[in-house]
């Protein structure tokens, strides 16, 4: 024992008393599983509870998951779906401010008349003057325009859908039922019985009806998922419920045009006549494989992108152009293909595409055949779902936010600013 | 530049002569390969080791150094980096009681992020202790010297089983992206049994 020396023999029993500690305590694996996932839930509410009380009008706050965006003068108006609407000071593209929200559950959809804002709150439709977007005020409410979400109506009772996170926990390592190197790595993969179900954080997303409003000739038109509503708005602060018209199936987007109403859906484009404003019209369907995205027009011509992706079953991806020179019988000119192209926007000859996660193309559009040949920009690192050319900017909606670009130079896109969100879009 | 290159041959040098005399600052080379056992599901585990620790001799008891190595667990296999101490009680004898610690991180890099469609598989690693106490045996020349050693190990690591979401915002309480993740958070306690070389 000569060889020892007393600070290494110190040191030596503290780490063989901390060893002989540790392998006798235990040798048992720690397993903490969690398994979090995204779900729509039903839930029923009662609309009395919502008609209570006015909407609340609330200071400026950062953008979540932004819906729908709505240009009117100075001024943005981006929907925070099934929250309500913020206000944005957009004098200055460079700088926009958040002036206010006005907090609506269950909104989805907006349009502005006249200093009149039409928003949705679940089954009514709401009238905010905004003359002075500093100083809201919610004037009218019409109640039970939109009756399809009734689960009961005598008791008041509809169902929305909620967008919830739960989660399930366990102390199993999943898919390992014992063994080692030499025998049975595999297993089921199935959660074990312990799991307990849980609600945790949770949001309301893009679920329920799904409204989508546009004005044209005094009249207010909104589509859900299977009809047409129209609304006289002549008395502006007093809207009137005309008509409901059956749509069909997977309605998406309305996009006004020269009287005409072009209506999107997950199965083709239906194009109305509102010479008559207060009873559109059908003239044709144009039915194609399975879009998700809108449609934007010109006189002659329509365009319109068709995208392969998880709720677009057995898509392509294609920009198509339609002939719509006889509205009763609009024929496909050509398609090009695409990346996997999202939302439209048309500012003259100039045509901008989201190409989702590949960027954002834009084209010269003037001669309709060979849009391929006239690519202007491909900008890559532009991740975007849709566009709006708007006065004075041209708005991107990516899965980081809100950006707007000065385009008064069609062959090179300038940014001016961009809103980040806090619950990115997934491209 | 030249001056800090002929200091490293130097030491590289001299380190080389140096190997059979065990002095002090000389390198030694630690190989080891063994069995790892532990209890996961209510059910045994046992997985294998490898490991290759490189440093110099301290002192006559001390020795430190740096390791890379293998370890395999269920549905993953890590490769531990860290450093490692070894002590011998008794240097000046043929068989001594040896002690060691190893500590790093056990790191997933040899597994690869599986993809298919909008499902993502990978694998996280995380950090990694080991005590271990055993018995080395010098040859008769002298040169190297045989070890078996019991020992800890603690490692830290993680699963992860994602499928993005496409077109819809993110919420809260859910990983930005992802419409489902399941996570799994491991902490192997195994017992090791090693056998290896010291040179």
């Amino acid at each position: 024992m000569k060889n020892f020396n007393s600070p290494s023999l110190a040191l030596i029993s503290s780490l063989c008393f901390v060893f002989v500690m540790i392998l006798f305590s235990s040798c048992e694996d720690q397993v903490s599983s969690t398994y979090t996932y995204r779900t729509m839930v039903p839930v029923y509410l009662q609309m009395s509870d919502f008609r209570t009380n006015e909407a609340l009008i609330e200071p400026g706050k950062q953008l979540e998951n932004p819906g729908k965006i709505y240009i009117y003068g100075d001024f943005l108006l981006i929907n925070e779906p099934q929250k309500g609407i913020h206000i944005l000071d957009n004098s200055n593209p460079s700088s926009p401010e958040s002036l206010n929200f006005i907090k609506i559950p269950g909104n989805v959809d907006l349009a502005v008349n006249s200093n009149m804002l039409y928003a949705d709150n679940y089954l009514d439709l709401l009238v905010f003057d905004i003359s002075n977007p500093r100083a809201i005020k919610q004037v009218q409410r019409v109640e039970d325009v939109f009756q399809n979400m009734y689960t009961d109506a005598s008791s008041g009772t509809f169902m929305t859908l909620k967008d919830t996170i739960l989660t399930a926990e366990s102390n199993f390592m999943r898919g390992w039922w014992g063994g080692n190197i030499f025998w049975n790595r595999g297993g089921m993969l199935s959660f074990s019985n312990d799991a307990a179900s849980s609600g945790g954080g949770e949001s309301y997303g893009q679920g329920g009806s799904m409204a989508r409003f546009t004005l044209m000739n005094a009249h207010l038109y909104a589509v859900d998922d299977y009809s047409l509503r129209v609304f006289d708005v002549q008395n502006k602060e007093l809207p009137k419920f005309l008509s409901t018209i059956d749509l069909g199936w997977g309605i998406e987007t309305i996009f006004p045009f020269q009287n005409k109403l072009f209506i999107g859906s997950n199965t083709g484009m239906h194009i109305y006549d509102a010479t008559e404003p207060s009873s559109p019209t059908m003239m044709s369907v144009y039915q194609h494989v399975t879009a998700c995205d809108p449609v934007v027009v010109n006189e002659n011509h329509a365009f319109v992108t068709l995208r392969s992706g998880v709720n677009c079953r057995f898509g392509v991806d294609e920009l198509q152009v339609l002939d719509i020179t006889n509205l009763y019988e609009p024929k496909l000119l050509k398609s090009y293909e695409m990346l996997n192209p999202h939302g439209l926007g048309l500012a003259g000859d100039m045509l901008y595409l989201a190409e989702g996660k590949h960027g954002l193309k834009s084209f010269n559009v003037a001669d309709v055949l060979a849009i391929d040949e006239n690519q202007l920009e491909f900008l890559k690192s532009l991740k975007s779902v849709d566009i709006i050319p708007g006065p004075k900017s041209l708005i991107v909606i990516g899965p980081d936010g809100v950006c707007q670009f000065d385009y008064s130079n069609p062959n090179r896109l300038v940014q001016l600013s961009c809103i980040n969100v806090k619950n990115p879009v997934v491209v | 530049m030249k001056f800090i290159f002929c200091v490293l041959i130097q030491i590289l040098v001299m380190s080389q002569f140096a190997f059979g005399q065990k002095a002090v600052g000389s390198y030694f080379h630690h190989i080891e390969v063994g069995i790892t056992s532990g209890r996961l599901n209510n059910s045994p585990r046992l997985d294998y080791t490898l490991q290759s620790l490189h440093g110099i001799q301290l002192d006559a008891h001390n020795k430190l150094g740096f390791f890379v190595g293998l370890d395999s667990y269920p549905k993953q296999v890590l490769m531990p980096l860290g450093f490692g101490w070894r002590n011998t009680l008794s240097p000046n004898r043929r068989n001594s009681l040896s002690f060691g610690l190893d500590i790093g991180y056990g790191s997933s890099w040899l597994d690869r992020k599986e993809l298919e469609g909008n499902f993502e598989k990978w694998n996280e690693g995380g950090f990694m202790v080991s005590p271990i106490i055993g018995i080395a045996r010098k040859s008769k020349n002298g040169a190297l010297a045989y070890t078996w050693n019991l020992g800890f190990k603690k490692q830290f690591a993680s699963t992860f089983e994602g499928v993005r979401g496409t077109g819809v915002g993110g919420v809260d309480g859910i990983r930005p992206g992802y419409d489902s993740i399941f996570e799994e958070r491991y902490v192997f306690n195994s017992l090791i049994l090693r056998w290896g070389i010291l040179f």
